[in-house]
């Protein structure tokens, strides 16, 4: 027992130490199928650590319908290496020459790339499926080691007596379709065993299967058998799903082992045989007809919320976990759909596997970001869960707990912004899943550039500068002027007189010209000064006589009983006009 | 001859209304297809609006196109150009963190001081338009207040107003001059090419002095014929062909 499981640390010990080399490889089972059939595509990874399952979800020729991990030791030319595969089973979606295009991956900033694969589906299947045939052997008898050649054989007989034995263990035979079965293959041997390499496909037709990781020590037990004493180690494992009802094989499963006897030299390459894991058989019932859509197991479900009150546009995100015994991978989430008063955005899924002993549990972890459209107090719908459980042979409805949230707030629900700015959810491209909705207008479209802008940037200044222009130029010195003023002055006498309707005020307006004009005062207007004043700038005597008449006649009529009629009005005020443009010439 | 012209002006509306209303057709109907993970055909119709239309939600939503499409420098640009519209959003710094890790130059940024940050979380809050606005309603005001100065003469409290107003005129005046140099200087590029070398000077003759991938935003100092000096970060900085980057 210690000396091998020393052997088998030593052998991880070698194996960590020389197993720099990385390869990155892909194959195919074949390159000529049928449409019916299922191609297996492996990716092997070399030398690589925990690689992450490549992502082929661009290939648009095959879907994939299953997906496989495998992981094993190889002894090549006295080196190890660690490998892990990857088998995708995919179905094609057409007939005719098909492509299977690279697939590439990235590791320590290095970027590795497969081959790729022209695959050629014709209709129908190409290979039908045929069950293995029984054999009836106690799983006790030694098989021959039929892929040495004699010479080997002998030379082992000599060397060592080989007692080496592989079982094939099932948790149940009968079961109903999507029922989970544990499937082990065990090692008996009486020899010490340096490595252990699975060389049959992993995939079993009719099962949807998960590998359980291969251990990297394995602890062995001793049994007792038929007087002889056994190690036992489990060396394989798997949880098998049946996807179809009737008869369904696990085909027998072939691997090589490397001997680690002390009888050979450590630079020798290590003996190497092959043995079989039989196959196995198991009846696979149909479930009942209201189950036929459900899952199988056993399961826990719970929703929950991270708030009860939140403002409108907010982010509510709601975490849905279904826990247990079955097929997480390909369980599906209950929904939760829009409605009037929220949105539901789509939600990020975790799938997790426990691997215990005899068990595989999973959990399916769903954050649902939701955010609310309207006020108020809003009952989540309970949302239901259905699976069918085996044991009981019944279905099982779990409902969720109801949820109420409050929602408050004023603000709008901003149309488009689809990002979730307070979201838990962390993921690489996740922000770029949403884009940006609501109106868009010209952000370029800049009003300084604009002729309104400018113009309406200019009046004010052009109003300004015209306004002082005004003030200061023209009121203070241009208004200032003599013979502008001298002109100004006749006119605005005319323009009054013009607007004359009454004789009476004829005199006022007269009054003030004069007053302008001479540097009189109001007193200091009477007929000894006009004539005075007019005679100095030798006006003629009919031109003073109208002046001073038509003032005397203005002033007198204010009290006078009889009125001038507008036709005489309009012909005095003629002659007065064209005597005071006369005088204005004259007088400085 | 003024029915005509009424006539002609609604006619212009009109086109102007519908012509904005197709584009926001188009702009919806581009959405639609994104979400309905139609991103080549999306981002046809977002690269047509872009003609006629500068809106940091469709860069971001053509850099979203770019990035499913794994054309990451392409998305890189929008995502900046969006960036510039919209300063301070936290979707778009997200997506450009995301993009950043398909780039192999990872220069940090350098930090932003306190001053550069206020102008920019105002620039981010305040428009260039606002401010054209804000700047021609003063102008406005402060002639007002002139008028009313020189006609009704010497009034304390105006004088005291106008005073104020004409200082804070003068202030908008010159923020709105620097929000325009700024609107109108592309600063910032984005390396599209990989293995380009930045020289000491602007020709294939200056030294090489460093190796820049494609991805990597600089900042633009000075452009010489085809040649621009641009910069990474303090340390790292250089000339290249014009044709080697994208402005933003």
């Amino acid at each position: 027992m210690v000396k091998i499981r020393t052997a088998l640390i030593l052998f991880l010990f070698y194996k960590a130490l020389f197993c720099a080399d990385i390869e990155f490889k892909a194959s195919i089972n074949s390159d000529k199928i049928g449409i019916d059939d299922v191609l297996i595509y492996k990716i092997t990874f070399k030398g690589i650590d925990n690689p992450i399952q490549p992502d082929i979800s661009y290939i648009s020729n095959f879907r994939v319908i299953q997906t496989s991990k495998s992981s094993e030791y190889r002894f090549i030319n006295g080196r190890s290496s660690f490998y892990t595969s990857f088998d995708f089973f995919l179905q094609p979606l057409s007939t005719g020459k098909l492509k299977l295009p690279p697939v590439s991956y990235k590791y320590k900033d290095k970027e590795y790339k497969t081959e790729s694969f022209a695959i050629e589906v014709a209709k129908g299947s190409t290979k039908p499926y045929t069950p293995p045939k029984k054999k009836s052997r106690s799983i006790f008898d030694f098989d021959d080691d039929s892929f040495s050649s004699p010479f080997d054989y002998d030379q082992r007989q000599k060397k060592q007596k080989i007692d080496i034995k592989l079982q094939s263990f099932v948790s149940k035979n009968n079961v109903v379709v999507g029922e989970k079965i544990i499937y082990k293959v065990m090692l008996y041997t009486q020899n010490r065993i340096a490595s252990i390499n699975m060389l049959s496909n992993q995939s079993f037709p009719g099962f949807w299967q998960e590998w359980y990781p291969v251990p990297r020590s394995i602890d062995g037990n001793v049994k007792q058998i038929n007087d002889k004493i056994y190690q036992v180690y489990e060396i394989r494992k798997a949880a098998l799903f049946p996807t179809k009802s009737g008869e369904l094989y696990i085909p027998a499963l072939k691997f090589e082992l490397s001997l680690s006897d002390d009888s050979f030299s450590f630079f020798s390459s290590p003996r190497r045989v092959f043995r079989f894991a039989p196959a196995v058989k198991i009846n696979v019932n149909d479930l009942p007809e209201n189950a036929k859509n459900l899952s199988v197991g056993n399961f826990r479900f719970n929703v929950s919320s991270d708030k009860h009150e939140i403002n409108i546009n907010d982010i509510l995100t709601l975490k849905l976990e279904i826990k247990g015994n079955g097929n997480i991978k390909i369980l599906d989430i209950p929904e939760f759909k829009s409605n009037n008063y929220f949105k539901v955005y789509p939600s990020k899924i975790t799938r997790s596997y426990d691997y215990k002993e005899d068990k595989l549990t999973g959990t399916i972890y769903a954050e649902i970001p939701i955010s609310f459209k309207k006020k108020g107090v809003i009952s989540f719908p309970v949302l239901e869960f259905k699976y069918y459980e085996p044991l009981k042979g019944k279905i099982i409805t779990k409902d969720s707990h109801p949820i109420i949230v409050k929602v408050v707030g004023e603000r709008e629900m901003q149309e488009g912004i689809l990002t979730l700015p307070r979201s838990d959810i962390v993921k690489k491209g996740e922000d770029i899943d949403f884009i940006k909705k609501g109106k868009i207008y010209n952000q370029d479209e800049c009003y300084y550039n604009s002729t309104f802008f400018k113009i309406f940037l200019i009046i004010p200044f052009v109003l300004n500068i015209l306004f002082i222009i005004k003030k200061f130029i023209f009121d203070n010195i241009i208004s200032k002027n003599k013979i502008l003023n001298k002109k100004k002055l006749i006119n605005k006498t005319i323009k009054r007189l013009n607007k004359v309707s009454n004789y009476e005020d004829v005199y006022i307006i007269l009054e003030g010209y004069l007053k302008e004009k001479s540097g009189f005062g109001l007193s200091e207007i009477n007929v000894e000064n006009i004539k005075e004043l007019f005679r100095k700038f030798k006006i003629n005597d009919y031109d003073t006589g109208v002046f001073i008449r038509m003032k005397s006649e203005s002033e007198s009529s204010k009290f006078s009983p009889h009125k001038k009629s507008a036709v005489e009005l309009r012909k005095n005020l003629k002659l007065l006009i064209e005597v005071l443009k006369r005088v204005d010439t004259k007088v400085k | 001859m003024r029915k005509k012209s009424s006539i002609l002006i609604l006619l212009l509306m009109l086109i102007a209304n519908l012509s904005a209303h197709s584009f926001q057709g188009n702009f919806n109907r581009a959405s639609q297809l994104y979400e309905d993970g139609k991103y080549k055909e999306s981002l046809k119709i977002y690269l047509f609006i872009e003609k006629y239309i500068k809106n940091w939600k469709l860069f971001y939503n053509i850099g979203n196109c770019y990035y499913k499409l794994n054309q990451f420098v392409e998305a890189k640009i929008y995502y900046l150009r969006s960036k510039r519209l919209k300063p301070f959003n936290n979707s778009i710094d997200k997506n450009i963190e995301i993009v950043n890790r398909e780039f192999k130059d990872k220069i940090p940024k350098p930090k932003i001081d306190f001053f550069s940050k206020f102008l920019l979380r105002i620039e981010s809050i305040l428009s260039l338009n606002f401010i054209s606005i804000i700047l021609l309603v003063l102008i406005l005001v402060l002639n007002i207040f002139v008028f009313i100065l020189i006609k009704n003469g010497k009034n304390k409290i105006v004088i005291y107003f106008a005073s104020f107003l004409f200082i804070f005129t003068i202030l908008v005046s010159f923020y709105h001059i620097y929000r325009v140099g700024k609107h109108n200087l592309k600063k910032s590029a984005v390396i599209v090419s990989n293995n380009i070398d930045l020289r000491s000077g602007p020709g294939e003759n200056n030294t090489i002095l460093f190796k820049v991938n494609q991805g990597l935003e600089v900042k633009i100092i000075e452009s010489s014929r085809n040649w621009v000096q641009v910069s990474a970060s303090s340390q790292i900085a250089g000339w290249i062909r014009e044709k080697e980057l994208e402005k933003i």
